[in-house]
């Protein structure tokens, strides 16, 4: 595949810009798309992408490792709230899931991973860490 | 936008995940990784029940509780429509 000057791998810096063609594991192998934008969700941030395919920053490649990720605490009741309020709204509209690379693919995986950590690292605290 | 998590305890953080198979679920894996959810939140709710104080955070997690579940639900109503397809 020819590369262009636009395309990751060839900027140094992360996270890509806007408009920067990036490259990312999915079931296929590599698959290519344009960066539309970076949004924060419960935990990581996601790359939308143009043709509004979502994709999880640790799936882009050249992604630092570990990522960056938000701190389960950090996220404030009216932002869950909000997110749980968006993933019932998609499953009553009867999309699935399992479409991959899709948003409701996208919002209920970092919502079970948000959902997992949360509960998770609050019951290991210390009984006076709270 | 946030603090993020640093040093060591990102890594945990990010091995806490993947050993869970919340970095990425597979397209069969909704039901079982829900399923593993549940029981988190259920195990802290157990501990939350036994306490007399945090009433909001109990409140919250019977909440996300019941959200999973209807979550499940969907996912299962989903996948049956799929399969009958």
């Amino acid at each position: 595949m020819k590369t262009t000057a636009n395309e990751v791998g060839i900027a140094a810096s992360w996270p890509p810009e806007e408009g920067q063609i990036i490259r990312f594991k999915s079931l296929g192998g590599l698959k290519t798309g344009t960066l539309k934008e970076l949004r924060w969700g419960l935990v990581w941030r996601d790359f939308i992408l143009e043709d509004g395919r979502v994709i999880p920053e640790h799936k882009i490649l050249g992604c630092p490792e570990p990522p960056v990720w938000r701190k389960a605490d950090e996220v404030t009741q009216d932002e869950r709230e909000a997110w749980e309020r968006r993933l019932v709204s998609m499953a009553e509209t009867g999309l699935d899931p399992r479409d991959r690379e899709q948003s409701f693919w996208a919002d209920l995986n970092q919502y079970l991973a948000y959902t997992y950590l949360r509960f998770k690292q609050a019951g290991h605290k210390p009984p006076d860490a709270q | 936008m946030s603090r993020p998590y640093e040093g060591s305890e990102k890594e945990q953080v990010w091995k806490l995940l993947l050993e869970a198979g919340l970095t990425d679920i597979a397209l069969d894996e909704f039901p079982e990784r829900i399923k593993e959810a549940k029981q988190v939140v259920m195990g802290r709710l157990s501990e939350l029940l036994e306490l007399t104080t945090d009433i909001q955070e109990r409140q919250s997690a019977a909440y996300s509780l019941a959200m999973l579940k209807k979550l499940e639900t969907t996912v299962w109503r989903t996948g049956k429509h799929r399969s009958s397809d």
